[in-house]
């Protein structure tokens, strides 16, 4: 019984929000087919170059910058709908066993804690189901990238290697400090 | 799903469509591996 609500509650959403995305596409293709083709860039008149030099800005958002930005949230939304549908599985799950831990206490964050959750507190350690879970991961990692760095994929690249040389510099501090420590503690016994 | 000259992602039109079958395929594989899962088969 709560498989099949389950599933139906994760195709209603999956299907709400592309019909949203559709929605808000043909509305940028009718609005972009209601500008004039023939604009009048090179008109003598200011009056109309401007209205024409404004016109052509709409349309190049509408038929660019507008359903980029659409698609991208599109793709941030789906990633949250699978997050937010695996945790309700696993929080099910840990509820029906009783445990006091939970999913929302487990490591990491998203698709991976609700995994970390099913195989090290309830005991469930699920296959990777093949290739899927790759297409899976690759959508996460295009969703991440469309967050942290509005879509740069080399901007990814650089905020790893940033974040790596902040972890590193820290555990150098922590390893200094200790080092003073162990000295002071030396001295003192001395 | 490309990558244009700006090393910047382009959602491509209909990769909604394709990324939610895979998600909806993910998840509803995953609830009938649960539903063979004691003691959670009479749950699911």
């Amino acid at each position: 019984m709560i498989f099949k609500l389950q599933r139906r509650v994760i195709s209603d959403n999956l299907r709400r929000l592309n019909d949203y995305e559709s929605r808000i596409d043909q509305n940028f293709r009718l609005s972009a087919k209601n500008i004039p083709s023939d604009l009048a860039l090179d008109s003598p008149n200011e009056a109309e170059r401007a209205w024409a030099e404004g016109h052509l800005v709409e349309y190049t958002e509408l038929t660019g910058f507008l359903p980029d930005i659409l698609r991208q949230s599109s793709v941030v939304t789906l990633v949250s709908i699978l997050e937010s549908e695996y945790e309700r599985i696993s929080a099910l799950l840990g509820g029906k066993l009783g445990l006091t831990e939970k999913v929302t206490d487990a490591n990491g964050q998203g698709v991976v804690r609700s995994s970390d959750y099913l195989k090290r507190v309830c005991g469930i350690d699920l296959p990777r189901i093949d290739g899927l879970w790759q297409e899976v991961n690759n959508l996460i990692q295009i969703r991440n990238c469309i967050i942290h760095a509005n879509g740069h994929v080399d901007r990814v690249k650089d905020n790893k290697r940033e974040q790596e040389r902040t972890r590193e510099n820290k555990r150098e501090q922590e390893r200094t400090r200790e080092n003073k420590r162990e000295q002071e503690r030396t001295r003192e016994n001395t | 799903m490309q990558v244009n000259d700006k090393k910047k992602i382009v959602v491509s039109e209909g990769y909604l469509s394709d990324a939610s079958s895979v998600v909806e395929e993910y998840l509803v594989k995953n609830l009938e591996l649960f539903s063979g899962v004691r003691p959670f088969d009479d749950v699911l």
